[in-house]
Formats: structure tokens, sequence, C-alpha cells
């Protein structure tokens, strides 16, 4: 016979009342449980791929923008950039945009131009792309200030022979990098040889093994002026945004200058859109009319599969997490409807006596195992999105490579919500069958 | 059958249970234990039976064979003119709960649901609203004096009043038969009284009535005796 709707009203009649008669501290700890397990489910797999998507996110906010362009393949420059600049302003579709030029530069601190004396000694340096920018535009696009961890940002007016340092390329913020300088501030100086670099050496005179500062400040060169150039440290930054943070940043018009390139092209361009979902249709209009030039793509495009793989890794990484919760959880419910079930045996027995139906009886304990889920994910999803979505949002985990948040959504949530149902549901209904298939007058007897 | 009768004539009516040579046995370790040894016996509509006899003689085991909550190990159990045999769990289930009241020694009352709550169930159960099974179930409880008691649960109640929401509850779905086990075991004298005289008063009103009592007093007051002796009746 199937389940009629008596049996559900009878059922769900019993569960309330089971619910009311039930000691308050056992239900609480049950309760407990159940968000403990919820959030396990949702907090643990949000946080694994809340390090890829914040990861994503810093390259899309503080790097590349939604959509990025550089060289084509074999080429070095962005082609007719010019053209393409002048596209980019007449389009409405798009808030800002930052040409950037760049050029190979190697890096020496102060301390070590002057102080290695011995032309057989070797000069401490680290080799890095300078990145020539905008400094107002970059501000608009990638919002770079936001990402100064010392000194300040380059001011609207000057700030020529000045840099911005990547944090990557300091000892103290990268204590295991190989090429890392140490000793540099904002404030110190340090010496830049852009374009060639790789030549022969720092072009001090092999004939006078010392580097006398009189050399360097004007006198008879023996670096050349040209070659080894002195630029104040304005500020350190750290975008976590792969390699930018191995990069020194200045103005573009000074690498425009060391490294000039036919056109006055572009090594890349960030575009920042006023709405990020319009990136593919942005990328397909650029595409057709400078497709021929540049290399045109989404942040999607750009970024590659590499980061999606990830995050489906840490993604099924998240999904074991929380099959283990759930398989603890359903176990516990499986226990207390089995322990309430059996305990209350004998008036399972006298209920079929009087006549409720085995499904009634089953429909009750399911809907008390229910009860449970639908209490701890109600707490769980108001601590989720209450409490811990805003303070991770607010107290972003501090990975290495990206600020880690809590990465849920709707349908995510939902669907952990349904997973906990099932389990739920599957874990009170075999010990609720178990004890109601007993005859009657076994139950009764005890 | 073998019956002690006392009181009334009866002039034909309907066979409300039939059992034909029903045998019961229990099986323990290597050892058959026969409970009920071929019984014959019928209860009519309108019956007041009384089944008595020494512990162990198999009176409570034959009321749940009638009552259809156990199966025979042989022989036949008919309800109306249906063969229990033959009849599914589920149908089973729905024949107690539309013809067959129940009352049971320790008053088997469900401990988290209050007295009306408990008296409703068959009600409810049977397709009623919550209020209109609420209504019924007051109605009942009042006729036994329950009116003030109808919000307690089962531990706020006395012996003799939980025993009265046992029989609001068997009775509130107006049953063919009630089948009473032991209903006075666990009660004094006085409340002992009370319980039997409400079933004196619903079997004026026409209920069919099966009660099991080892009390001969009782037993005695019954329109129909039967006294079993070793799984048969004497």
């Amino acid at each position: 016979m199937a389940i009629q709707r008596n049996d559900f009203s009878v059922g769900s009649f019993l569960t309330l009342r089971y619910i009311r008669g039930a000691n308050r501290w056992t239900t609480a700890l049950i309760v407990f449980v159940m968000v403990l397990t919820f959030l396990n489910l949702t907090v643990i797999g949000g946080l694994l791929e809340g390090i890829v998507v914040g990861s994503f996110v810093g390259l899309r906010d503080r790097a590349i923008g939604d959509v990025f362009i550089s060289a084509k393949e074999g080429e070095s420059s962005v082609g007719r950039t010019q053209y393409i600049l002048r596209d980019l302003r007449g389009d409405a579709r798009i808030v800002s945009f930052s040409p950037r030029y760049s050029t190979r530069v190697e890096v020496i601190t102060e301390d070590d131009v002057y102080m290695v004396t011995n032309a057989n000694e070797q000069r401490k340096s680290v080799t890095a792309t300078a990145l020539g920018i905008d400094p107002e535009a970059e501000q608009r696009t990638t919002n770079l200030p936001a990402s100064l961890l010392e000194g300040s940002y380059f001011s609207p007016s000057g700030s020529r022979r000045e840099i911005l340092i990547g944090s990557a390329l300091l000892e103290r913020y990268s204590p295991f990098g190989a090429d890392v300088l140490s000793g540099v501030h904002p404030g110190d100086f340090v010496f830049l040889r852009m374009g060639g670099v790789g030549g022969s050496g720092f072009g001090y005179d092999t004939d006078d093994d010392r580097l006398s500062n009189n050399a360097l400040s004007g006198g008879r060169s023996a670096v050349s002026e040209t070659t080894l150039q002195k630029y104040r440290v304005r500020g350190v930054y750290r975008t976590k945004a792969g390699e930018l943070d191995l990069a020194i940043i200045m103005h573009d018009d000074e690498v425009r200058a060391n490294n000039p390139i036919p056109g006055n092209n572009a090594n890349s361009i960030a575009i920042r859109l006023s709405d990020p979902d319009s990136a593919v249709l942005v990328r397909d209009d650029l595409l057709s009319s400078f497709g021929r030039y540049a290399k045109i793509e989404t942040v999607d495009d750009a970024i590659g599969p590499f980061l999606g793989d990830i995050r489906t890794v840490f993604k099924m990484l998240g999904s074991v997490v929380g099959a283990i919760g759930l398989a603890v959880a359903s176990v516990t419910i499986f226990i207390i409807i089995f322990v309430t079930a059996v305990s209350r045996s004998r008036f399972i027995g006298i209920l079929k006596a009087i006549g409720i139906t085995p499904h009634a009886i089953r429909i009750s304990y399911v809907l008390y195992a229910l009860s449970f889920a639908v209490v701890g994910s109600l707490v769980g999803a108001s601590i989720l999105y209450f409490v811990l979505v805003p303070f991770f949002a607010a107290n972003p985990i501090p990975f290495p490579f990206s600020d880690g948040i809590l990465y849920i959504t709707p349908t995510g949530v939902a669907l952990q919500i349904a997973l906990l149902f099932v389990a739920t549901f599957v874990a009170g209904l075999i010990p609720a069958h178990r004890v109601v298939r007993r005859p009657a007058i076994e139950a009764i007897r005890g | 059958m073998c019956a002690r009768k006392a009181g009334r004539k009866k002039v034909s009516k309907m066979v409300a249970v039939r059992v034909s040579n029903l045998v019961k046995s229990f099986v323990d370790g290597d050892r058959e234990i026969q409970v009920l040894r071929g019984i014959d016996f019928s209860i009519a509509q309108g019956d007041f039976v009384a089944i008595t006899g020494a512990s162990g003689t198999g009176k409570s085991t034959l009321v749940y064979q009638m009552g259809l909550l156990d199966e025979p190990t042989s022989g036949s159990v008919f309800v109306g003119n249906k063969n229990a045999g033959k009849m599914t769990v589920l149908e089973r289930t729905a024949y107690r709960l539309n013809h067959f009241g129940f009352v049971f020694q320790d008053y088997a009352l469900i401990p988290e649901l209050r007295a009306w709550e408990n008296v409703a169930l068959p009600v409810l159960m049977r397709g009623a609203s919550r209020q209109k099974a609420r209504k019924q179930a007051s109605v009942v409880l009042d006729r036994f004096g329950m009116a003030d008691r109808i919000n307690h649960f089962p531990n706020q109640l006395s012996g003799g009043e939980g025993q009265r929401v046992s029989i609001a509850r068997a009775i509130v779905h107006q049953p063919k038969v009630l089948f009473a086990d032991e209903p006075t075991a666990n009660l004094d004298s006085d409340r002992s009284r009370q319980i039997i005289d409400i079933f004196h008063e619903l079997h004026r009103d026409g209920q069919t009535i099966v009660m099991v009592t080892h009390e001969m007093e009782y037993a005695k007051e019954a329109v129909q005796v039967v006294v079993m002796h070793d799984g048969s009746i004497a």
C-alpha cells in the first residue's frame, strides 16, 4: 500500500511531539553536530576554492584587468598600439586601461655599488622586468596604490627617477627566493641597468678595481651613466598576481627612453570594463579590429586552464573532507535515531497495535532526523553568511600567491544542504525501518 | 467452544471475531512451547466476554490473535467474514484501526503525547483534521471525567486516569471490538471498580468487549466468561 496523506499527517504530528518531548541538551548537541557538519561541508571546500578564486581575482583586479592585450607570438610589442589606445578611449564599455612598456633590468643596491671595490669580487644584483606605466591610468585600472606595503605611490606631477619595487624581489618578503635584494627600503637608492642586460658586466673600468663615489656621481665614469642609473625606491608593493611582484615599476617614459620600440608600441595593455561579464564581447570586437596586430584575451583566456585545474583539485579535496564530515554526521544521526527508536520500540508496537501504519511511524522518525538537518542548515547558513563570509572578506587568509577568501555560491550551498538532507534522510530511515518492521506484538512485549 | 454463560440469552448476533483450531507455539531453544492448543471460539457483536485463567494459560496470546496483533502457528482467525490469514500487514493494521480498540495492562500511552493527543491518534490516522480529532478526543475524555486532564502528559496522570485515557483512545473511533488485556491489574480496587464500571457502561451502549483478567471477581461481571487452562478453553 502506497504512502497516504494521513501517514504524513500522523507522522508529522508525532514528530512535533517527539521534538517537544526530547531532552533539550541532547537536541542542542545534535543540532550542534549538524551545524558543524554543514560548516565542514561548506567552509573547508569554500576556503580551498577561495585560495584559487582569490588568486584569480588578484590577477584580474591587480594585474591584467578584464581584457588583456599583449604581443602576438613572435613579436616583442603590441602592434598598432596607438590605434588600439584610440579605440579604447572611444569605447563606453571600458572604464580604464593601462598600457605598459617593459624591458629587462638589472638591479643593484647602492651598498653593493659602493662597497664592492674589487673587480674580482662578484657584485650582488638581481635581474627583473621594469614595467613602465602611466601612474594615473594604472591606478584607475589596477588600483596599484592599494597593493603598496611600504612607502607611497608615484606623485601625479613628478616621480621621475623613482621606482616601486615588487616584494618578491626583496629578501624580507621572499626569504627563500634565490634572486633577491636585501636591505632595500623606501627612500633608499638602487642602480638600474636597463636594456641589454646580460652584456659585459656592469661596465665599470676594469683598469680601476675601485668604483669610486666620484665615478658614480658624475666624475670620470667607471660605470656609464646611461648604463647604470640611480633610482630612489619610492615604495614596495605586493599584488600576489604572479610575476608582477618580481617587477620594478616606474614611469613609462623612462622605460621607453631606455628601450625605444618603433611606433611607440606598448608591451601590454590591461583593460578594466564597466561590466566584467561583457569581456568576451569586448575581446571579440577588439579582435575583429586588431587581431592581426596583437594577442587579445579575456582574463579567463589569459590565465588559461592552470588555475581552473587547481580549482578543480581543491574542490575535489573540499568534497573529500566534506564527505568525511557527512559520513560522521550520518553515523551520528543513525545512532541517535536507532537508539531513540529502539528505546521506544514498545511504543512503536503500541502505535502499530492501535492502527498507526508503519509508514506513518517511519515518517515520524525520518522527519525527526530531518528536523535536525533543517535547524542545523539554518543555523549553519546564518553563521556562514552573517559571520564567516564577512569575516574572511575583511580578513583574507594571506597565502603567498593569493588572499584566500571564503568562496561560496548559493547553488553550492543549496547543493550541500540537499546532500545533508539526503544523508540525514537515509540515516533516519534505515534505523526507523529496522525497528518498525518488528511485529507489533514483539515490540509490545519488549 | 466451552464457555460459562451468564446473563442474557443470545439471539443470533453477527460474529465479530472467530478463531478456528487456533494453535500458537513458541520456540525456546530446542523446545517448542504450545501456548494455544487448537482453540475454537467466537465473539458476537455486543458481547462482553471475560477471558480468565491462571497465569501462563494463554489468555493474552488468544486476545492478541483475535486482535490481529499476532499471527497463529496454525488455524484461522476470521474478522467479520474475512480470513485474517490472507491479509497483508498493512491490511491487518487498517483493520485494527477501523474495527478494533486496545487497552493494555500498563495503559500503553505514548509518553511524549498529552492525554488528548494520545486519544486523538486513531482519529487522525483515519483522516480527520487535527481540530476534529482534538474535539472528538475531548468529548470522549470528558465522558470519562477527564476534561481537566486533557492537556496532561501520561506521567502527570494517576493510574486510574491513565487507564481511562487508554480506554478513551481505544473507543474514540467507535470500534467494533474493544480488547482489554488485564486492564485492572495495575490498579487498586477503587480504580479497578471505576474501570469495570466504564466497561459496563460501554457494553450497555452496545460495545463488544473482550477483557482478559485473572481477577475472577471482575470476570464474573462479564456476560460471557471463558476460562482458559493450559492453552485450551476449559
